[in-house]
C-alpha cells in the first residue's frame, strides 16, 4: 500500500472516531451549532480526502453525509436521533470499508449496493430534495429479503431481442450463466463529465444485445442540442451480478439492473411464457422436482452426492464463487446427462441466489430439494445432514447488515503517535542500562581478586553476557523506532531547486538517490539546513548559465545528485555537480587576501587543501553576494553544523568537471564511544572519532623546534602537546619503564596532533551528557558521563583544547 | 479528421469525438438528405450519434463490426 493511501487510512480512523464522539455529544445538546459545525468540517475533510482515491463507494456515502450536514448545519434539516443511527451506521460502512482497504489494498465491488442504499437512506433525510440526483433509478436488490417484490423482468421488453440472441441467451443461462438485463439511462449532462455512455455500453461485461433508444422524440435539428444526453441503452448480459456492480459501480444510480430468468425469453419455438413470470423462484423450484428419476445411475448418484459434499464445507474461503460455479457446471452436466433439462432454470436462479449471498445454502438447498431421494436411496450419502442445512440457510436469509457489529472483531490501527520526549526518555533510560550493565565485569573482577571467589565471577561473567544481549537488542530497537528516511529531508530539494534554477536562469536537472536511507532523527534534522546551504552553493557557483555549458561542450542542463548510502555505522551524504568546480588559485589568492592564510602556507598549500579552504571561517568566494548564497557566513557553518553530529565533511573538486561534497554522519548519537586516557592520576574520555593512533614514542625521539615540541612520525612532523600542561596542570607527562612516551595521535581537521598523555586504557561506550549550569561554561570539555564503576569521566572536547 | 463531408455523403473513420458533433449537425442542417458510411468506423462519441438519431440519416454502409452494426441498427431504425 502506497504510504498516503496508509495515511489516509489513519486519519479517516481518527475522524470516523470524531464523528462519533461529536454525535454523542449532539444527542445530549442537539441544539449546539458549534458542535454541528465540527461535525460537518469532519464529515467535509474525510470526503474530501476520499477524493483522492479510487474510492467511488466511500466519496458516495460519505458525499450524501455532508449534504445532510450541510443541511443540518443550514437548519434545513433538524437534528433528529433518526440522523444519528443513520449517519452512524454510514459511518461504521465507512469504518468497514477502510478495515478492508487496510487489509486488502482494494475496496470489493460487493459493496456497490450498500453504499447506494446508505447514501440514498441518508439523503431521503434532505427534505429540500435537490433535483437530477438520480433518485428514480437504485440498483436492483436480489437479496433474497425483496424476492417478495414482484419480479419486474416480466415487465422488460424482451421481445425487442432477436430470435437468435434469445436462443444464445437461453443457452447460456441453460448452462448455469446469470442473464442480467441493464437499462442505462446517463444523466443528461454526463458528456461534461467526460463520460462516453456508448462505450460504457458497448464495453459491458457478458453483453449478448444492446439497443439504444431517444428518453423523448427529437426536435428539429435546429433546436438539438447534441450534448445534452437523451439517450437509453438496453442490455442483456450474461456476466454475473459482481462483475456488472463492478463495472458500472462509477454510475450506480443511472443504472437498473434486473436478473432475468431464461423462461422469459422470447424462444423461436413460438411458445411465449413471459406471461406468467411473475412467480417467485422459490416455488418454481418446488413445482418440478419429479422430473428427476427417482433412482439415478451410480455414476450421477456418486457425482451429485460428491457436489453436495463440496457444498456442505465451510464458506470461509477467497475462491468460494468459483467453487459454486463449478458445482453448478457439475449440476447442469449432471442434469443434461439425465434428461432432466426441466429444472436447468431452477439450478440457475439457485446459482445466481448462492453468488448472491456468497454462500453455498441456496445451492444445496436446491440439490436436496431435488435428488434427496435419489441420494437417500444411494449408498455414498447414508446421511443428510439437515440440522447443519437449515441453520445456514437461516444465516443466510436473515437481514443484510453492513454496520460493524458488536461481536465484530475490531482491528485497531497499527501505528501509535508518542511524544518524542517519551522516545528520548526511553532511550536515555535504555543508555542507562547500558551503562549499568558494564558495572558488572568490574564487579566480577571484584569478586576474583578481592573476594578471591573464582567461581561466582565466572556466574557474574556469563549473567552479564545474557544482560549484555538484551541491552544491545533494546538499544537497537529504540534506534529503529527514531530513525527516518532521509527523503524526510530530500523532499525540499525538487521545489528548491526549480525555484532557485529559474530565478538564476539555470536548467538543472536534480537526481535524488537512496531517498530511504534511515538515520537517527536528530542527525537527518540537523542535515536540513547545511544540504539547504550545500545545494545553494552548487546552484549558484557551480552550475554554469545554459549558453556557457554549450560552449564548453556540456548539455545545457546541469545535473546536481544528491545520493545517501550506507557504510557500516554511518550515513554518508553525497552532493554532487556537474559545474565549474573549485579552481584552488582562486581560492589561494582569495584566501591570502582575506588574511585566512600567510605567505608561507600560501606556498605549500596543495590543490586539494587549497579547495578545502572553503570551510575556513570568514570566508566566501562568492564575487557578488546574491541573496541565495554567499552572505559572508560560507561552508565554514556547514561544517560546524556538520561537526555538531560528529560528522565529517569531505570537498573533491576538478576544474571544469564540478564539485563533490561527502557528508559522513553517524547513524545514531546515543552512545558514543570514547577512548579512557590517564594523565596525572586523573581519566579523560577522548571522542573515537578523533583518535588516529595511539604510538610510544622513545624519550629520545622527541626535538624540540622553536620551542614547540614535535617528532617524526613516519616521515611526518608531528606536533606535540601534553595533555597536563593544556589543561594547565604543571605536571610533566609520565614516561613507563623503557622511558617512552604515551601519545594520542588526534586529527584535527586535516592536521595531526600528538597529545601527550600518561597511559592508555580501553574504549568504552558511553552516554554522552552535556555540561549543565556552571559548567556548561568550560568548553574543553564535551560533557561528562558514568562509568560503569560509577566514577564520573571527563570527556575532552579536543578541538577546543588544543 | 474522423468525419470526412463529401457532396452528399458522410464518411467516417475510426472515432468519431464529441467535438466533431457540432459540425456534423450543421452539415446535417444544410444537407437534410445526407446519407452516412459507417464502414470505417469504430467508434461514435454518442453526441454525433443522437444528431444522426435526430436526423434520420439513412445509412449507406454499415460499420464491418457487427457488434457496433448492430447498434447503431437499434439506434437508427
Amino acid at each position: 500500500m502506497n504510504p498516503l493511501l496508509e495515511q489516509f487510512i489513519s486519519e479517516s480512523r481518527e475522524s470516523l472516531q470524531g464523528i462519533g464522539e461529536k454525535l454523542m455529544q449532539l444527542e445530549k445538546e442537539p441544539e449546539s451549532c458549534e458542535l454541528m459545525t465540527e461535525l460537518f468540517r469532519f464529515v467535509h475533510t474525510l470526503k474530501g480526502n476520499s477524493g483522492l482515491f479510487d474510492l467511488p463507494e466511500l466519496t458516495r456515502v460519505l458525499h450524501a453525509g455532508e449534504d445532510l450536514m450541510d443541511a443540518v448545519r443550514n437548519g434545513e434539516v433538524a437534528y433528529s436521533h433518526l440522523l444519528a443511527d443513520r449517519l452512524l451506521h454510514a459511518m461504521d460502512f465507512i469504518g468497514l470499508l477502510c478495515d478492508e482497504i487496510d487489509t486488502n489494498g482494494s475496496t470489493d465491488a460487493k459493496h456497490v449496493n450498500n453504499s447506494v442504499l446508505l447514501a440514498d437512506s441518508l439523503r431521503q433525510l434532505i427534505v429540500v430534495t435537490v433535483p437530477n440526483e438520480g433518485v428514480e433509478y437504485t440498483l436492483a436488490k436480489v437479496m433474497p429479503s425483496v424476492a417478495e417484490e414482484p419480479n419486474p423482468a416480466n415487465q422488460l421488453p424482451l421481445s425487442k431481442i432477436p430470435a437468435e440472441i434469445s436462443m444464445a441467451a437461453y443457452r447460456a443461462a441453460a448452462s448455469g450463466k446469470s442473464l442480467h438485463w441493464l437499462a442505462y439511462s446517463p444523466v443528461e449532462d454526463c458528456f461534461f463529465q467526460g463520460d462516453d455512455p456508448f462505450y460504457q455500453a458497448r464495453q459491458t461485461p457478458g453483453i449478448l444485445w444492446g439497443d439504444i433508444t431517444a428518453r423523448k422524440p427529437w426536435p428539429e435539428l435546429g433546436e438539438l442540442d447534441p450534448y445534452c444526453c437523451v439517450l437509453d441503452f438496453s442490455i442483456l448480459s450474461t456476466a454475473p451480478l459482481e462483475e456488472l456492480q463492478e463495472y458500472y459501480r462509477y454510475v450506480p444510480d443511472q443504472v437498473l439492473i434486473i436478473p432475468v430468468s431464461a423462461s422469459f425469453l422470447t424462444l423461436p419455438q413460438g411458445y411465449h411464457n413471459g406471461g406468467n413470470g411473475g412467480e417467485q423462484p422459490h416455488s418454481r423450484e418446488h413445482e418440478e422436482p419429479e422430473s428427476v428419476p427417482p433412482v439415478l445411475s451410480l455414476e450421477v448418484t456418486a457425482l451429485i452426492a460428491a457436489q453436495r459434499e463440496i457444498l456442505s464445507m465451510p464458506d470461509d474461503i477467497a475462491w468460494l464463487a468459483g467453487r459454486i460455479k463449478s458445482v453448478a457446471a457439475s449440476l447442469s452436466g449432471c442434469l443434461h446427462a439425465i434428461g432432466s433439462n426441466g429444472i436447468i432454470q431452477s439450478l440457475g436462479i439457485a446459482l445466481d441466489e448462492a453468488l448472491e449471498q456468497q454462500a453455498s445454502a441456496p445451492l444445496l438447498h436446491w440439490l436436496d430439494g431435488h435428488f434427496k431421494q435419489a441420494l437417500d436411496a444411494s449408498p455414498f450419502l447414508p446421511q443428510l445432514d439437515k440440522s447443519a442445512t437449515t441453520t445456514q440457510i437461516g444465516q443466510s436469509v436473515g437481514e443484510v447488515k453492513f454496520g460493524r457489529r458488536a461481536e465484530d472483531i475490531y482491528s485497531g490501527p497499527k501505528s501509535i503517535k508518542v511524544d518524542q520526549i517519551k522516545i528520548d526518555r526511553l532511550m536515555n533510560l535504555i543508555g542507562e542500562m547500558v551503562v549499568a550493565k558494564n558495572a558488572l565485569p568490574y564487579l566480577a573482577g571484584r569478586a576474583e581478586n578481592v573476594f578471591g571467589v573464582r567461581d561466582l565471577s565466572r556466574e557474574i561473567k556469563s549473567q552479564y553476557a545474557v544482560i549484555n544481549r538484551i541491552a544491545e537488542e533494546m538499544q537497537d530497537t529504540i534506534m529503529q523506532v527514531r530513525m527516518m528516511p532521509v527523503s524526510f529531508v530530500f523532499q525540499r530539494f525538487p521545489r528548491l531547486v526549480r525555484d532557485t534554477s529559474h530565478k538564476l536562469g539555470k536548467e538543472v536537472n536534480l537526481i535524488l538517490q537512496g531517498e530511504d536511507t534511515e538515520a537517527d532523527k536528530n542527525i537527518i534534522e540537523s542535515l536540513g539546513d547545511p544540504l539547504v546551504h550545500i545545494v545553494r552553493n552548487s546552484l549558484d557557483h557551480g552550475i554554469e548559465m545554459p549558453d556557457v555549458r554549450r560552449a564548453l561542450g556540456k548539455p545545457a542542463a546541469g545535473t546536481i545528485i544528491i545520493r545517501a548510502t550506507q557504510e557500516a555505522d554511518r550515513v554518508i551524504i553525497e552532493i554532487r555537480d556537474d559545474g565549474k568546480g573549485i579552481d584552488p588559485e582562486i581560492i589561494k589568492r582569495l584566501a591570502y587576501e582575506k588574511g585566512v592564510i600567510d605567505d608561507e602556507r600560501l606556498e605549500r598549500l596543495t590543490d586539494q587543501e587549497a579547495v578545502n579552504l572553503v570551510f575556513a571561517a570568514g570566508f566566501s568566494t562568492a564575487e557578488v553576494v546574491s541573496d541565495l548564497s554567499g552572505r559572508g557566513v560560507g561552508m565554514d557553518v556547514v561544517r560546524t553544523a556538520i561537526e555538531k553530529v560528529s560528522g565529517t565533511i569531505q570537498l573533491e573538486s576538478e576544474i571544469g568537471k564540478g564539485t563533490r561534497i561527502r557528508l559522513s554522519l553517524p547513524l545514531s548519537l546515543a552512545v558514543t564511544n570514547v577512548m579512557i586516557v590517564e594523565s596525572n592520576n586523573q581519566l579523560f574520555g577522548v571522542p573515537m572519532g578523533s583518535v588516529v593512533e595511539t604510538v610510544r614514542i622513545p624519550r629520545a625521539d622527541i626535538h624540540t623546534l622553536k620551542k614547540n615540541e614535535v617528532t617524526v612520525l613516519r616521515g611526518r612532523i608531528v606536533p606535540l602537546k601534553s595533555l597536563n600542561s593544556l589543561l594547565s596542570q604543571h605536571v610533566p607527562p609520565r614516561a613507563n619503564e623503557d622511558d617512552e612516551l604515551a601519545v594520542l595521535i588526534v586529527s584535527l581537521g586535516d592536521e595531526s596532533v600528538g597529545i601527550m598523555v600518561d597511559d592508555f586504557r580501553e574504549t568504552v561506550e558511553i552516554i554522552l551528557k552535556p555540561m549543565t549550569g556552571v559548567l556548561a561554561g568550560l568548553s574543553a570539555y564535551a560533557g561528562s558521563a558514568l562509568l560503569g564503576d560509577g566514577s564520573v569521566l571527563m570527556v575532552l572536547d579536543i578541538k577546543e583544547v588544543l | 479528421m474522423p468525419i470526412l463531408f463529401e457532396k452528399n455523403r458522410i464518411v467516417f473513420t475510426d472515432i468519431a469525438s464529441g467535438e466533431d458533433a457540432e459540425s456534423l449537425l450543421e452539415w446535417l442542417q444544410k444537407h437534410p438528405k445526407g446519407e452516412i458510411d459507417l464502414s470505417a468506423c469504430t467508434h461514435l462519441q454518442p453526441a454525433n450519434l443522437q444528431v444522426l438519431m435526430a436526423a434520420k440519416c439513412s445509412v449507406l454502409a454499415k460499420p464491418k463490426d457487427k457488434l457496433l452494426a448492430d447498434w447503431i441498427d437499434s439506434a437508427l431504425q
